[in-house]
């Protein structure tokens, strides 16, 4: 036998959000109305009967004033009496005495005893001052007070009961009683069926947004959510999924271009390497020949080896792979490094590359970093013009450093700068194959500065070239930003131009952050 | 002196087979197999110099190999090949009782450059005093003279050749040069550029109008130093 719980929980579980929320407004709705119409009527009740309550205790004053022990045990009324025949309501008070074993001792009151209007002995145990309300005829009802009562000189101890009639004019609990009956069903009716309807009505946009999700595929990531309204909860959410599909649909085709580039790129060399091996076996050579062949062939190898490693930096710097060994660096021994093995390059264009030092340390992965740096580097020197100069500076800035190389190249139009670090782009593919680039070295700095935490950013410099900014956290500084003072030890000798960028951290809008 | 002998296991046949060819022109007695099995069966009924061991092999992969060899009680150098090139995969097969650790692909030149380090007979020159033709290495004084010329060189430049020398006859290839000379544990393409033009620089200053070229560029595997016969 399947438990009741386990069978509602299985219902809860399936059933809409339609039909929870009218479920809700139903059992909610009643329960709510219920308690506001109880608190109500008890209210009132209490208010209707606080005057006669109050007559009761008069009542009682009078009792005790004038019910008098006489000797032999009897009792003597000396009040006013009660005239018998026509009820004269204001001839007051009534009351009974009642004895410890439920025997009516004295009883006073205008009705005669063939009326049958006899009222059930008061509980002794009930506590003293309770008030009672006995309906004894359909037109007539009795409000009684009962408290303890001994007399001096009497056998007591006895219970008092006062009684009074309630008004049937002044009465109105019974239609309160009434209206409560008759508008609870209809409000909580009410409650339900505008309740589904009307969150039939608001969820109406996202039955649509899913019947819209639903179409909505890796092939097809063009359609987006319908936004019925942007203010509202769903508004806003078909927006999130939106803008999440714009990235999706981003990265998917960054996906489907890298394919479509990658394998143009592999068949470049691939297609070389078939061809110079066909044409050379078409016809018997001298050994020259065919050692020429061999190693051109060898050579297109290479380059096709050099690709694909270059394809694994970048996947894995892109997916993290590269796990990180942060250390201590001194900037300016590192930049000197790379300065130091790339100087070659630039002597050999007659180029001049100048370290600027600034005396920076910095807590970061000195592998990737230096990867990194001569890429950019390599990349200025070549581009850059002969007779030119390459200019590698550090200085501190919020949060960590800034690292520029600034060449005196041709630049980077406009049109290009969208594309700089995609993949295997190249301003002028041609000459970027003569000088040995796949394009893919802005792309793979890119994701090494992303992985150590930092940024790469791309500034036109005038009159011309271009100045690669690099971003990185130093990589000490706690997650908080912390007050930078002149005397901060961890900021070792700021050069005067490095404390002017904190102030003022270089127009971001000049800058086309490189994306 | 004996020629060495070679145990190779790998599954791929032409890999194996131009490897049983380059090995056997070096002078070396090879056997090879390509099943992981066989590998360990040959490797058992003979004593070999050295094994060549393939990580990826269809039966019995080569980690295992390698794993059984070790606890067979021999203590054959043995140099692993694989395509699977991260730190872990190699510090796995150096863990294992590897010797040494080649990522494919690699270049000829390199694989018979490590198998001769291993086999502890280095083509290598060794003492302070370097000569290849009239080309001469002081390696302490870092002085080089060629034909009674002194010739000026970078401390880079004599590292180079330094490593040239010591190599003679045998082909350097440019990651040889970026692991060795340059240091690099991580394989940076930004530096085959400076190899070429340090190459180029070196060859310049060394093989000087009116010598014999020593230097020679091998199109496509590096570079050789060399005096070749007249």
């Amino acid at each position: 036998m399947i438990p009741n719980g386990w069978r509602l929980g299985a219902w809860w579980a399936r059933s809409t959000l339609r039909s929870r929320l009218a479920l809700w407004y139903a059992v909610g709705g009643t329960t709510l109305v219920a308690l506001f119409a109880t608190t109500l009527y008890a209210f009132v009740a209490v208010r209707l009967a606080r005057p006669l309550d109050h007559q009761l205790r008069q009542d009682l004053a009078e009792v005790e004033r004038s019910l008098l022990a006489t000797a032999g045990d009897s009792l003597r009324w000396q009040g006013s009496e009660i005239a018998r025949g026509p009820v004269d309501v204001t001839e007051h008070p009534w009351f009974e005495l009642w004895d410890e074993r439920g025997g009516l001792v004295l009883r006073r009151w205008p009705f005669t005893e063939n009326r049958n209007l006899i009222l059930p002995p008061p509980n002794r145990l009930a506590a003293p001052g309770t008030i009672s309300v006995f309906p004894v005829a359909p037109d007539l009802r009795l409000r009684t007070l009962t408290v303890p009562f001994t007399m001096p000189g009497a056998t007591g101890p006895w219970l008092l009961r006062l009684i009074r009639v309630h008004q049937p004019h002044a009465d109105a609990l019974p239609d309160l009683q009434l209206i409560i009956f008759v508008t609870l069903p209809v409000v909580v009716a009410l409650l339900v069926a505008g309740g589904y309807f009307f969150t039939r009505r608001w969820l109406l946009p996202l039955d649509r947004m899913a019947a819209e999700a639903q179409r909505i595929s890796a092939e097809d990531l063009r359609r987006r959510l319908p936004v019925a309204n942007p203010h509202d909860e769903l508004g806003r959410l078909a927006g999130v999924f939106n803008v999440t599909l714009d990235r999706l649909q981003n990265s998917f085709e960054a996906l489907d271009r890298f394919v479509a580039d990658a394998s143009h790129e592999l068949r470049t060399p691939l297609t070389t390497l078939r061809s110079v091996g066909e044409v050379g076996l078409r016809r018997g050579r001298s050994e020259e020949e065919y050692r020429d062949i061999i190693a051109s062939m060898l050579e297109e190898a290479q380059r096709l080896q050099q690709l694909v490693e270059r394809l694994l930096q970048l996947a894995s710097a892109e997916g993290r792979g590269e796990a990180l060994h942060p250390a201590p660096v001194v900037l300016d021994e590192l930049l000197g490094a790379c300065a130091q093995e790339l100087g070659i390059l630039a002597e050999q264009k007659n180029q001049r590359l100048v370290v600027a030092e600034a005396g920076l340390r910095l807590r970061t992965d000195p592998v990737i970093l230096r990867q990194a740096l001569q890429n950019l580097i390599d990349n200025a020197i070549k581009y850059g013009p002969p007779d030119s100069e390459v200019r590698v500076s550090s200085r501190a800035a919020p949060g960590g450093v800034l690292i520029e190389v600034a060449d005196e190249g041709p630049g980077i139009s406009e049109a290009d700068r969208a594309h700089l670090t995609g993949r295997f782009f190249r301003t002028d593919r041609a000459r970027a194959r003569a000088s040995g680039g796949f394009g893919l070295g802005l792309a793979i700095t890119k994701a090494y500065l992303r992985a150590l935490g930092g940024s790469l950013e791309h500034e036109a410099r005038a009159p011309r070239g271009s100045i690669f900014r690099l971003r990185l956290p130093d990589g000490t500084a706690p997650p908080e930003p912390r007050p930078r003072s002149a005397g901060n030890p961890a900021e070792p000798k700021l050069p005067p131009a490095a404390a002017g960028a904190e102030r003022h951290p270089f127009p971001e809008p000049l800058v086309p952050r490189v994306e | 002196m004996k020629p060495p002998r070679v145990l190779l296991v790998e599954d791929e046949g032409k890999t194996r087979d131009s490897i049983v060819e380059g090995m056997t022109l070096e002078g070396w007695q090879v056997r090879s197999a390509a099943q992981g099995l066989a590998g360990l069966q040959l490797a058992q009924a003979e004593p070999s110099d050295l094994i060549v061991l393939d990580w990826m092999l269809p039966d019995l992969d080569g980690l295992e190999v390698l794993r059984r060899i070790r606890a067979s009680g021999r203590t054959t150098p043995v140099l692993m090949l694989t395509a699977r090139g991260t730190l872990t995969d190699r510090l796995l097969g150096l863990d294992n009782g590897a010797d040494d650790y080649l990522p494919k692909p690699f270049a000829f030149a390199e694989l018979i450059a490590r198998c001769r380090a291993l086999l502890r007979r280095p083509n290598w020159a060794a003492g302070r005093n370097l000569q290849c033709g009239d080309l001469q290495l002081d390696t302490r004084a870092r002085i080089a003279v060629r034909s009674g010329q002194e010739i000026r060189l970078t401390p880079r430049e004599v590292d180079v050749l330094e490593y040239l020398m010591r190599n003679q006859g045998q082909t350097v290839t440019r990651e040889m040069l970026e692991r060795d000379v340059w240091k690099q544990v991580h394989r940076m393409t930004s530096l085959d550029n400076v190899i070429d033009v340090q190459m180029m620089r070196l060859r310049k200053k060394v093989d000087f109008p009116g010598v014999d070229r020593l230097i020679h560029t091998q199109r496509g595997i590096g570079y050789k130093m060399e005096r070749l016969a007249p």
